[in-house]
Protein backbone atom coordinates (compact mmCIF):
# COMPACT_ATOMS: atom_id res chain seq x y z
CA UNK A 1 0.00 0.00 0.00
CA UNK A 2 2.79 2.87 -0.64
CA UNK A 3 0.48 3.63 -3.86
CA UNK A 4 0.21 7.60 -3.09
CA UNK A 5 -1.64 8.23 -6.13
CA UNK A 6 -3.83 5.73 -7.95
CA UNK A 7 -5.72 7.13 -11.01
CA UNK A 8 -7.95 4.82 -12.68
CA UNK A 9 -10.09 5.21 -15.93
CA UNK A 10 -10.62 8.88 -15.57
CA UNK A 11 -12.03 11.28 -18.19
CA UNK A 12 -12.39 15.17 -17.68
CA UNK A 13 -15.28 16.80 -19.65
CA UNK A 14 -15.33 20.41 -19.49
CA UNK A 15 -18.11 22.20 -21.32
CA UNK A 16 -18.88 18.91 -23.19
CA UNK A 17 -15.46 18.96 -24.39
CA UNK A 18 -13.16 15.79 -23.56
CA UNK A 19 -10.21 17.23 -21.74
CA UNK A 20 -8.72 14.33 -20.65
CA UNK A 21 -9.73 10.55 -21.72
CA UNK A 22 -9.03 7.11 -19.40
CA UNK A 23 -6.52 8.00 -17.89
CA UNK A 24 -4.75 5.18 -15.71
CA UNK A 25 -1.49 6.42 -13.76
CA UNK A 26 -0.39 5.29 -10.50
CA UNK A 27 2.63 7.35 -8.17
CA UNK A 28 4.41 5.09 -4.93
CA UNK A 29 5.96 6.46 -2.42
CA UNK A 30 9.01 8.75 -2.56
CA UNK A 31 8.95 9.17 -6.47
CA UNK A 32 10.27 12.08 -7.95
CA UNK A 33 7.44 11.97 -11.73
CA UNK A 34 7.72 14.58 -14.64
CA UNK A 35 4.48 15.08 -16.11
CA UNK A 36 5.51 16.78 -19.94
CA UNK A 37 3.09 17.39 -22.89
CA UNK A 38 2.14 20.47 -25.27
CA UNK A 39 0.31 23.49 -24.62
CA UNK A 40 -3.58 22.81 -23.33
CA UNK A 41 -2.54 18.81 -23.09
CA UNK A 42 -4.40 18.79 -20.08
CA UNK A 43 -1.39 19.29 -17.72
CA UNK A 44 -2.63 21.42 -15.58
CA UNK A 45 -6.03 20.10 -15.69
CA UNK A 46 -5.06 17.09 -14.48
CA UNK A 47 -3.20 18.58 -11.10
CA UNK A 48 -6.22 20.32 -10.33
CA UNK A 49 -7.93 17.47 -10.31
CA UNK A 50 -5.36 15.70 -7.86
CA UNK A 51 -5.87 18.85 -5.17
CA UNK A 52 -9.58 18.93 -5.31
CA UNK A 53 -10.08 21.77 -7.38
CA UNK A 54 -11.85 20.03 -9.92
CA UNK A 55 -13.96 16.87 -9.83
CA UNK A 56 -13.57 13.95 -12.20
CA UNK A 57 -16.73 13.43 -14.83
CA UNK A 58 -16.14 9.65 -14.46
CA UNK A 59 -13.62 7.35 -13.04
CA UNK A 60 -11.46 7.79 -9.92
CA UNK A 61 -8.58 9.27 -8.49
CA UNK A 62 -7.56 8.59 -4.36
CA UNK A 63 -4.72 10.61 -3.03
CA UNK A 64 -3.65 9.14 0.29
CA UNK A 65 -6.43 6.08 -0.34
CA UNK A 66 -8.83 9.02 -0.07
CA UNK A 67 -10.92 11.11 -3.27
CA UNK A 68 -9.74 14.52 -2.87
CA UNK A 69 -12.77 16.16 -2.79
CA UNK A 70 -13.79 13.74 0.20
CA UNK A 71 -14.34 16.19 3.25
CA UNK A 72 -12.13 13.64 5.13
CA UNK A 73 -9.37 14.01 3.22
CA UNK A 74 -6.18 15.66 4.99
CA UNK A 75 -5.87 17.75 2.09
CA UNK A 76 -3.09 19.62 3.56
CA UNK A 77 -0.99 16.36 2.91
CA UNK A 78 -1.01 17.71 -0.80
CA UNK A 79 1.37 21.19 -1.38
CA UNK A 80 0.12 22.72 -4.57
CA UNK A 81 1.73 25.06 -6.58
CA UNK A 82 -0.38 26.22 -9.34
CA UNK A 83 1.09 27.23 -12.49
CA UNK A 84 -0.73 30.80 -13.16
CA UNK A 85 -0.22 32.72 -10.04
CA UNK A 86 -3.28 34.17 -9.06
CA UNK A 87 -1.88 36.16 -5.68
CA UNK A 88 -3.24 39.74 -5.66
CA UNK A 89 -1.08 42.39 -6.47
CA UNK A 90 -1.47 45.00 -4.50
CA UNK A 91 -1.98 43.13 -1.08
CA UNK A 92 0.45 44.23 1.45
CA UNK A 93 1.93 41.01 2.30
CA UNK A 94 5.87 39.84 2.94
CA UNK A 95 7.32 36.46 2.40
CA UNK A 96 7.37 35.25 5.74
CA UNK A 97 3.39 36.06 5.95
CA UNK A 98 2.70 34.19 2.58
CA UNK A 99 4.96 31.35 3.82
CA UNK A 100 2.45 31.42 7.14
CA UNK A 101 -0.84 30.85 5.46
CA UNK A 102 0.42 27.29 4.50
CA UNK A 103 -0.11 26.25 8.32
CA UNK A 104 -3.41 26.99 8.02
CA UNK A 105 -4.04 24.15 5.39
CA UNK A 106 -3.12 21.69 8.39
CA UNK A 107 -4.60 24.01 11.08
CA UNK A 108 -8.11 25.23 9.94
CA UNK A 109 -9.02 29.08 10.07
CA UNK A 110 -10.29 28.91 13.63
CA UNK A 111 -7.09 28.56 15.81
CA UNK A 112 -4.24 31.28 15.91
CA UNK A 113 -0.53 29.96 14.83
CA UNK A 114 1.17 29.44 18.07
CA UNK A 115 5.55 29.29 18.32
CA UNK A 116 5.27 25.51 16.94
CA UNK A 117 3.89 26.83 13.82
CA UNK A 118 6.11 29.65 13.01
CA UNK A 119 9.04 27.49 13.62
CA UNK A 120 7.56 25.05 10.77
CA UNK A 121 7.27 28.55 8.66
CA UNK A 122 10.97 29.62 9.32
CA UNK A 123 11.89 25.55 8.38
CA UNK A 124 10.14 26.10 5.42
CA UNK A 125 11.64 29.31 4.46
CA UNK A 126 15.23 28.10 5.13
CA UNK A 127 14.34 25.06 2.88
CA UNK A 128 14.07 27.18 -0.17
CA UNK A 129 16.66 29.22 0.79
CA UNK A 130 14.82 32.35 0.92
CA UNK A 131 15.85 33.59 4.79
CA UNK A 132 17.27 36.98 3.16
CA UNK A 133 14.23 38.00 1.09
CA UNK A 134 11.94 36.61 3.98
CA UNK A 135 11.44 40.67 5.22
CA UNK A 136 10.19 41.86 1.60
CA UNK A 137 7.28 42.46 0.20
CA UNK A 138 6.06 39.56 -1.82
CA UNK A 139 4.64 41.53 -4.66
CA UNK A 140 8.13 43.43 -4.74
CA UNK A 141 9.58 39.95 -6.02
CA UNK A 142 10.97 38.52 -9.15
CA UNK A 143 9.50 35.82 -10.41
CA UNK A 144 12.19 32.99 -9.56
CA UNK A 145 11.62 34.55 -5.84
CA UNK A 146 8.03 34.32 -5.63
CA UNK A 147 7.99 30.63 -7.39
CA UNK A 148 10.18 29.53 -4.19
CA UNK A 149 7.92 31.51 -1.73
CA UNK A 150 4.96 29.48 -3.06
CA UNK A 151 6.84 26.22 -2.51
CA UNK A 152 7.81 27.17 0.70
CA UNK A 153 3.81 28.06 1.94
CA UNK A 154 3.38 24.22 0.35
CA UNK A 155 6.43 22.99 2.31
CA UNK A 156 4.81 25.19 5.47
CA UNK A 157 1.86 22.41 5.27
CA UNK A 158 4.52 19.91 6.01
CA UNK A 159 2.86 17.62 2.89
CA UNK A 160 4.09 14.25 1.86
CA UNK A 161 3.11 15.13 -1.42
CA UNK A 162 3.98 17.89 -3.70
CA UNK A 163 2.33 18.85 -6.67
CA UNK A 164 4.01 21.88 -8.57
CA UNK A 165 2.99 22.93 -12.27
CA UNK A 166 5.46 23.89 -14.11
CA UNK A 167 7.73 26.05 -11.45
CA UNK A 168 10.72 26.75 -13.59
CA UNK A 169 9.04 28.52 -16.26
CA UNK A 170 10.32 31.99 -16.10
CA UNK A 171 13.55 31.35 -14.02
CA UNK A 172 16.76 31.50 -15.34
CA UNK A 173 19.28 28.56 -16.47
CA UNK A 174 21.31 29.18 -13.16
CA UNK A 175 18.96 29.16 -10.48
CA UNK A 176 16.61 26.78 -12.43
CA UNK A 177 19.93 24.62 -11.36
CA UNK A 178 20.11 24.75 -7.91
CA UNK A 179 15.85 24.88 -7.35
CA UNK A 180 16.29 21.33 -9.01
CA UNK A 181 18.87 20.80 -5.91
CA UNK A 182 16.04 21.72 -3.86
CA UNK A 183 13.95 19.57 -4.96
CA UNK A 184 16.29 16.65 -5.36
CA UNK A 185 16.88 17.25 -1.53
CA UNK A 186 13.14 17.48 -0.40
CA UNK A 187 12.46 14.12 -2.47
CA UNK A 188 15.37 12.03 -0.17
CA UNK A 189 13.90 13.02 2.96
CA UNK A 190 10.86 11.45 1.53
CA UNK A 191 8.33 14.17 -0.09
CA UNK A 192 6.71 12.33 -3.24
CA UNK A 193 6.88 14.87 -6.08
CA UNK A 194 4.83 15.15 -9.29
CA UNK A 195 6.28 18.27 -11.22
CA UNK A 196 4.68 19.55 -14.69
CA UNK A 197 6.82 21.07 -16.74
CA UNK A 198 8.19 22.06 -20.64
CA UNK A 199 11.95 21.75 -19.96
CA UNK A 200 12.57 18.26 -20.64
CA UNK A 201 16.11 18.60 -21.05
CA UNK A 202 16.44 19.28 -17.20
CA UNK A 203 13.64 17.41 -16.21
CA UNK A 204 15.24 14.01 -17.48
CA UNK A 205 18.26 14.34 -16.10
CA UNK A 206 16.55 14.82 -12.09
CA UNK A 207 13.12 12.64 -12.52
CA UNK A 208 12.59 9.30 -11.92
CA UNK A 209 9.67 8.47 -14.19
CA UNK A 210 8.52 10.76 -16.66
CA UNK A 211 4.58 10.41 -18.11
CA UNK A 212 3.68 12.30 -21.69
CA UNK A 213 0.48 13.25 -21.49
CA UNK A 214 -1.80 15.60 -24.50
CA UNK A 215 -5.06 14.18 -23.53
CA UNK A 216 -4.42 10.83 -22.74
CA UNK A 217 -1.20 9.54 -21.20
CA UNK A 218 0.75 8.17 -24.15
CA UNK A 219 3.22 6.89 -22.14
CA UNK A 220 5.39 6.80 -19.24
CA UNK A 221 8.86 5.08 -18.28
CA UNK A 222 12.11 6.20 -17.02
CA UNK A 223 13.74 8.98 -19.05
CA UNK A 224 15.90 6.79 -20.48
CA UNK A 225 12.84 4.98 -22.41
CA UNK A 226 11.10 8.14 -22.95
CA UNK A 227 14.05 9.94 -24.78
CA UNK A 228 14.82 6.97 -27.03
CA UNK A 229 11.11 6.95 -28.18
CA UNK A 230 9.85 8.07 -31.28
CA UNK A 231 6.32 8.86 -29.55
CA UNK A 232 8.03 11.63 -27.75
CA UNK A 233 8.36 12.88 -31.63
CA UNK A 234 4.85 12.46 -32.32
CA UNK A 235 3.68 14.03 -29.67
CA UNK A 236 5.25 17.07 -29.78
CA UNK A 237 5.55 16.79 -33.70
CA UNK A 238 9.31 17.96 -34.23
CA UNK A 239 9.43 20.26 -31.74
CA UNK A 240 10.98 18.42 -28.45
CA UNK A 241 14.54 20.30 -28.78
CA UNK A 242 12.96 23.15 -29.74
CA UNK A 243 10.61 23.57 -27.14
CA UNK A 244 13.45 23.49 -24.92
CA UNK A 245 15.49 25.77 -26.53
CA UNK A 246 12.77 27.96 -26.50
CA UNK A 247 12.02 28.09 -22.87
CA UNK A 248 16.08 29.17 -22.31
CA UNK A 249 15.03 31.74 -24.69
CA UNK A 250 12.35 33.02 -22.65
CA UNK A 251 14.28 32.96 -19.94
CA UNK A 252 16.97 34.99 -20.91
CA UNK A 253 14.69 37.67 -21.29
CA UNK A 254 13.31 37.92 -17.72
CA UNK B 1 -10.94 77.64 17.95
CA UNK B 2 -13.91 77.78 20.12
CA UNK B 3 -15.48 74.53 21.15
CA UNK B 4 -18.64 75.48 21.99
CA UNK B 5 -20.19 73.32 19.46
CA UNK B 6 -19.79 70.23 21.60
CA UNK B 7 -22.10 71.77 24.53
CA UNK B 8 -24.87 70.72 21.79
CA UNK B 9 -26.07 67.10 22.36
CA UNK B 10 -26.60 66.97 18.88
CA UNK B 11 -23.01 67.65 17.85
CA UNK B 12 -22.23 65.09 20.64
CA UNK B 13 -24.26 62.22 18.91
CA UNK B 14 -22.95 63.34 15.24
CA UNK B 15 -18.95 62.63 16.83
CA UNK B 16 -19.86 59.55 18.57
CA UNK B 17 -21.39 58.45 15.17
CA UNK B 18 -18.59 59.60 13.18
CA UNK B 19 -15.75 58.25 15.58
CA UNK B 20 -17.37 54.77 15.10
CA UNK B 21 -18.50 54.68 11.05
CA UNK B 22 -14.64 55.90 10.35
CA UNK B 23 -13.49 52.86 12.60
CA UNK B 24 -15.84 50.19 10.90
CA UNK B 25 -15.89 51.56 7.59
CA UNK B 26 -12.08 51.57 7.41
CA UNK B 27 -11.78 47.97 8.44
CA UNK B 28 -14.15 46.88 5.70
CA UNK B 29 -12.80 49.53 3.56
CA UNK B 30 -9.78 47.80 3.45
CA UNK B 31 -10.75 44.59 2.01
CA UNK B 32 -13.50 46.76 -0.63
CA UNK B 33 -10.69 47.93 -2.27
CA UNK B 34 -8.06 45.15 -2.14
CA UNK B 35 -11.39 42.95 -3.61
CA UNK B 36 -12.09 45.27 -5.75
CA UNK B 37 -15.24 45.71 -4.89
CA UNK B 38 -15.90 49.63 -5.28
CA UNK B 39 -18.47 49.67 -7.63
CA UNK B 40 -20.83 46.79 -4.89
CA UNK B 41 -19.84 49.86 -2.34
CA UNK B 42 -22.13 51.64 -4.17
CA UNK B 43 -24.70 49.42 -5.54
CA UNK B 44 -25.65 48.61 -2.14
CA UNK B 45 -25.20 51.76 -0.67
CA UNK B 46 -28.20 53.35 -3.41
CA UNK B 47 -30.04 50.50 -2.68
CA UNK B 48 -30.17 51.83 1.18
CA UNK B 49 -32.33 54.43 -0.88
CA UNK B 50 -35.31 51.32 -1.46
CA UNK B 51 -34.47 50.43 1.69
CA UNK B 52 -35.16 53.61 3.60
CA UNK B 53 -38.14 54.66 1.36
CA UNK B 54 -39.88 51.12 2.14
CA UNK B 55 -39.82 51.69 5.69
CA UNK B 56 -41.54 54.82 5.65
CA UNK B 57 -43.82 53.37 3.45
CA UNK B 58 -44.67 50.36 5.43
CA UNK B 59 -44.23 52.88 8.25
CA UNK B 60 -41.72 50.69 9.74
CA UNK B 61 -38.18 51.76 11.56
CA UNK B 62 -36.39 52.76 8.31
CA UNK B 63 -33.17 51.58 9.81
CA UNK B 64 -34.24 48.01 10.03
CA UNK B 65 -35.72 48.22 6.73
CA UNK B 66 -32.71 49.62 5.03
CA UNK B 67 -30.84 46.95 6.90
CA UNK B 68 -33.06 44.02 5.53
CA UNK B 69 -33.19 45.47 2.18
CA UNK B 70 -29.91 45.94 1.84
CA UNK B 71 -28.92 42.33 3.14
CA UNK B 72 -31.07 40.82 0.49
CA UNK B 73 -29.76 43.32 -2.52
CA UNK B 74 -25.71 42.21 -1.21
CA UNK B 75 -26.95 38.26 -1.40
CA UNK B 76 -29.16 39.01 -4.71
CA UNK B 77 -25.89 40.41 -6.23
CA UNK B 78 -23.20 37.62 -5.30
CA UNK B 79 -25.98 35.10 -6.39
CA UNK B 80 -26.05 36.40 -9.71
CA UNK B 81 -22.73 36.91 -10.09
CA UNK B 82 -22.35 33.22 -9.78
CA UNK B 83 -23.90 33.02 -13.20
CA UNK B 84 -20.63 33.41 -15.18
CA UNK B 85 -22.55 34.62 -18.43
CA UNK B 86 -22.93 37.91 -17.19
CA UNK B 87 -19.56 39.91 -15.92
CA UNK B 88 -19.48 41.08 -12.06
CA UNK B 89 -20.61 44.62 -12.75
CA UNK B 90 -23.57 43.98 -14.46
CA UNK B 91 -26.03 42.45 -11.48
CA UNK B 92 -24.64 45.80 -9.56
CA UNK B 93 -25.70 47.85 -12.59
CA UNK B 94 -29.59 46.31 -12.62
CA UNK B 95 -29.79 46.09 -8.90
CA UNK B 96 -28.97 49.42 -7.86
CA UNK B 97 -30.82 51.07 -10.13
CA UNK B 98 -33.74 49.27 -9.60
CA UNK B 99 -33.63 50.20 -5.75
CA UNK B 100 -33.13 53.84 -6.22
CA UNK B 101 -36.69 53.53 -8.55
CA UNK B 102 -38.51 51.63 -6.37
CA UNK B 103 -37.07 54.65 -3.66
CA UNK B 104 -38.31 56.94 -6.10
CA UNK B 105 -41.80 55.38 -6.75
CA UNK B 106 -42.61 54.95 -3.05
CA UNK B 107 -41.69 58.81 -1.75
CA UNK B 108 -43.82 59.88 -4.66
CA UNK B 109 -46.69 57.64 -3.21
CA UNK B 110 -46.36 58.96 -0.05
CA UNK B 111 -48.13 62.78 -0.51
CA UNK B 112 -47.97 65.18 2.30
CA UNK B 113 -45.25 62.60 4.38
CA UNK B 114 -42.35 64.98 5.11
CA UNK B 115 -39.13 62.66 4.19
CA UNK B 116 -35.79 64.75 5.20
CA UNK B 117 -34.68 63.37 1.54
CA UNK B 118 -31.36 65.67 0.98
CA UNK B 119 -30.30 64.43 4.81
CA UNK B 120 -30.98 60.82 3.79
CA UNK B 121 -28.89 61.00 -0.02
CA UNK B 122 -25.98 63.56 1.01
CA UNK B 123 -25.88 63.11 5.29
CA UNK B 124 -27.24 65.48 8.24
CA UNK B 125 -25.59 66.10 10.82
CA UNK B 126 -28.67 67.06 13.05
CA UNK B 127 -30.56 64.09 12.03
CA UNK B 128 -28.77 61.71 14.37
CA UNK B 129 -31.12 60.76 17.09
CA UNK B 130 -30.14 59.08 21.09
CA UNK B 131 -32.01 55.30 19.36
CA UNK B 132 -29.53 56.06 16.23
CA UNK B 133 -26.82 55.77 18.19
CA UNK B 134 -27.48 52.72 19.85
CA UNK B 135 -28.15 51.16 16.85
CA UNK B 136 -24.81 52.15 15.53
CA UNK B 137 -23.14 50.69 18.26
CA UNK B 138 -24.94 47.55 18.41
CA UNK B 139 -24.81 46.85 14.62
CA UNK B 140 -21.00 47.87 14.48
CA UNK B 141 -20.23 45.30 17.58
CA UNK B 142 -22.08 42.86 15.33
CA UNK B 143 -20.08 43.75 11.85
CA UNK B 144 -17.01 43.38 14.10
CA UNK B 145 -17.49 40.01 15.84
CA UNK B 146 -18.38 38.47 12.17
CA UNK B 147 -15.49 40.38 10.26
CA UNK B 148 -13.15 38.74 13.10
CA UNK B 149 -14.79 35.08 12.84
CA UNK B 150 -14.26 35.33 8.66
CA UNK B 151 -11.04 37.22 9.44
CA UNK B 152 -8.19 34.60 8.34
CA UNK B 153 -10.71 33.39 5.51
CA UNK B 154 -11.50 36.90 3.94
CA UNK B 155 -7.51 37.63 4.18
CA UNK B 156 -6.58 34.12 2.39
CA UNK B 157 -9.16 34.40 -0.37
CA UNK B 158 -8.76 38.34 -1.03
CA UNK B 159 -4.64 37.43 -1.60
CA UNK B 160 -5.27 34.18 -3.35
CA UNK B 161 -8.34 32.76 -3.99
CA UNK B 162 -7.31 29.80 -5.85
CA UNK B 163 -5.61 28.47 -2.87
CA UNK B 164 -8.00 29.80 -0.09
CA UNK B 165 -10.10 27.35 -1.74
CA UNK B 166 -7.77 24.44 -2.03
CA UNK B 167 -6.92 24.99 1.60
CA UNK B 168 -10.58 24.25 2.26
CA UNK B 169 -12.09 28.01 2.37
CA UNK B 170 -15.93 27.85 1.30
CA UNK B 171 -15.20 31.54 -1.17
CA UNK B 172 -18.53 32.33 -2.29
CA UNK B 173 -19.92 31.83 1.60
CA UNK B 174 -16.70 34.23 2.71
CA UNK B 175 -17.93 36.67 -0.26
CA UNK B 176 -21.53 36.78 0.70
CA UNK B 177 -20.86 37.25 4.17
CA UNK B 178 -18.75 40.04 3.37
CA UNK B 179 -20.91 41.59 0.58
CA UNK B 180 -23.38 41.62 3.74
CA UNK B 181 -21.18 43.53 6.65
CA UNK B 182 -20.65 45.96 3.71
CA UNK B 183 -24.36 46.07 3.56
CA UNK B 184 -24.58 46.64 7.32
CA UNK B 185 -21.39 49.40 7.67
CA UNK B 186 -23.69 51.12 4.54
CA UNK B 187 -26.55 51.13 6.97
CA UNK B 188 -24.98 52.28 9.86
CA UNK B 189 -23.45 55.02 7.64
CA UNK B 190 -26.14 56.66 6.01
CA UNK B 191 -27.13 59.39 8.78
CA UNK B 192 -23.85 60.82 9.11
CA UNK B 193 -22.11 60.77 5.71
CA UNK B 194 -25.62 60.06 3.45
CA UNK B 195 -26.88 56.84 0.76
CA UNK B 196 -25.05 58.69 -2.04
CA UNK B 197 -21.87 59.38 -0.83
CA UNK B 198 -21.23 56.12 1.83
CA UNK B 199 -19.22 54.37 -0.80
CA UNK B 200 -16.58 56.87 -0.43
CA UNK B 201 -15.86 56.28 2.88
CA UNK B 202 -15.52 52.64 2.11
CA UNK B 203 -13.35 53.65 -0.85
CA UNK B 204 -11.40 56.66 -0.78
CA UNK B 205 -9.14 56.20 2.89
CA UNK B 206 -8.36 52.39 1.90
CA UNK B 207 -7.11 53.43 -1.82
CA UNK B 208 -5.12 56.33 -0.41
CA UNK B 209 -3.16 54.61 1.80
CA UNK B 210 -2.32 51.54 -0.26
CA UNK B 211 0.80 52.69 -2.46
CA UNK B 212 2.32 53.52 1.11
CA UNK B 213 1.48 50.71 3.05
CA UNK B 214 4.34 48.47 4.62
CA UNK B 215 2.44 45.06 5.99
CA UNK B 216 -1.78 44.72 6.69
CA UNK B 217 -2.02 46.25 10.07
CA UNK B 218 -0.57 49.40 8.87
CA UNK B 219 -2.38 49.94 6.15
CA UNK B 220 -5.61 49.20 8.44
CA UNK B 221 -4.25 51.50 10.44
CA UNK B 222 -3.52 54.58 8.55
CA UNK B 223 -6.74 53.81 6.95
CA UNK B 224 -8.69 54.13 10.21
CA UNK B 225 -6.06 58.08 10.52
CA UNK B 226 -7.21 59.06 7.37
CA UNK B 227 -11.22 58.53 8.12
CA UNK B 228 -11.11 60.03 11.14
CA UNK B 229 -9.38 62.88 10.48
CA UNK B 230 -11.56 63.59 7.33
CA UNK B 231 -14.64 62.37 9.41
CA UNK B 232 -13.91 64.80 12.36
CA UNK B 233 -13.11 67.87 10.38
CA UNK B 234 -15.80 67.42 8.26
CA UNK B 235 -18.05 67.39 11.38
CA UNK B 236 -16.48 70.69 11.81
CA UNK B 237 -16.55 72.12 8.69
CA UNK B 238 -20.31 71.30 8.17
CA UNK B 239 -21.09 72.85 11.77
CA UNK B 240 -19.85 76.28 10.76
CA UNK B 241 -19.82 76.49 7.40
CA UNK B 242 -23.63 74.80 7.19
CA UNK B 243 -22.89 72.36 4.59
CA UNK B 244 -23.91 68.84 4.60
CA UNK B 245 -21.78 66.47 6.45
CA UNK B 246 -21.65 63.88 3.59
CA UNK B 247 -20.01 66.63 1.29
CA UNK B 248 -17.69 68.02 3.09
CA UNK B 249 -16.32 64.66 4.56
CA UNK B 250 -15.92 63.19 1.10
CA UNK B 251 -14.52 66.55 -0.52
CA UNK B 252 -11.70 65.98 2.15
CA UNK B 253 -11.03 62.54 1.86
CA UNK B 254 -10.62 63.41 -1.72
CA UNK B 255 -8.30 65.94 -1.57
CA UNK B 256 -6.29 63.34 0.44
CA UNK B 257 -6.22 60.88 -1.81
CA UNK B 258 -5.30 62.93 -4.27
CA UNK B 259 -2.41 64.40 -2.47
CA UNK B 260 -1.41 61.27 -1.51
CA UNK B 261 -1.93 60.03 -5.22
CA UNK B 262 0.77 62.73 -6.53
CA UNK B 263 3.59 61.60 -4.04
CA UNK B 264 2.78 57.94 -4.34
CA UNK B 265 3.40 58.23 -7.77
CA UNK B 266 6.16 60.73 -8.11
CA UNK B 267 8.10 58.00 -6.01
N1 LIG C 1 -11.85 26.69 -17.05
C1 LIG C 1 -11.60 26.45 -18.34
N2 LIG C 1 -12.16 27.22 -19.29
C2 LIG C 1 -11.94 26.99 -20.59
N3 LIG C 1 -11.17 26.02 -21.06
C3 LIG C 1 -10.58 25.23 -20.17
C4 LIG C 1 -10.77 25.38 -18.77
N4 LIG C 1 -10.06 24.44 -18.17
C5 LIG C 1 -9.46 23.74 -19.13
N5 LIG C 1 -9.76 24.19 -20.34
C6 LIG C 1 -9.27 23.64 -21.61
O1 LIG C 1 -8.71 22.39 -21.31
C7 LIG C 1 -7.56 22.16 -22.08
C8 LIG C 1 -6.40 21.74 -21.20
O2 LIG C 1 -6.00 22.84 -20.42
P1 LIG C 1 -4.79 22.74 -19.40
O3 LIG C 1 -5.08 21.64 -18.45
O4 LIG C 1 -4.59 24.08 -18.83
O5 LIG C 1 -3.58 22.35 -20.35
P2 LIG C 1 -2.01 22.42 -20.09
O6 LIG C 1 -1.78 22.75 -18.66
O7 LIG C 1 -1.50 21.07 -20.46
O8 LIG C 1 -1.46 23.47 -21.01
C9 LIG C 1 -7.28 23.40 -22.86
O9 LIG C 1 -7.65 23.18 -24.21
C10 LIG C 1 -8.15 24.44 -22.22
O10 LIG C 1 -8.62 25.32 -23.20
MG1 LIG D 1 -0.81 24.24 -17.74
Amino acid sequence: MNKIIEIVNLYFRYKNIEILTDINFFVSKGEFVGIIGPNGAGKTTLLKLLVGLLSPSSGKITVFGREPQHPGMNKYLIGYVPQANEADKNFPISVREVVALGRYHEKGFFTNLNAEDFEIVETAIKKMNIESIADKQFNALSGGQKQRTLIARALAQRPKLLVLDEPTAGIDVKTQASFYEILKRLNQEGITIIMVSHDIGALTKEVSRIACLNRRLHMQGSPAEIMKSEQLKKLYGYDVLLLTHEGKEDVNES
Amino acid sequence: MNLEIFRYAFMQRAFTAGFIISIVSSVIGVFVVLKGLSFAGVGISHAAFGGVALGYFLGINPTLSAIVFCLFVAAIIVYIQRNEKLKSDVPIGIIFAASMGLGAVLISLMKGYNVDLFGYLFGNILSVTHSDIVNIIFLSLIIIAIFLIIFKQLYYTTFDRQMAKVAGVNVVLIDTVFMMLIALTVVISIKVVGIILVSALLVTPAATIIPWAKNFKQLTFLTMITSLFSVITGLFLSYYLNIPSGGAIVLLTTLIFFVSFGFAYKK
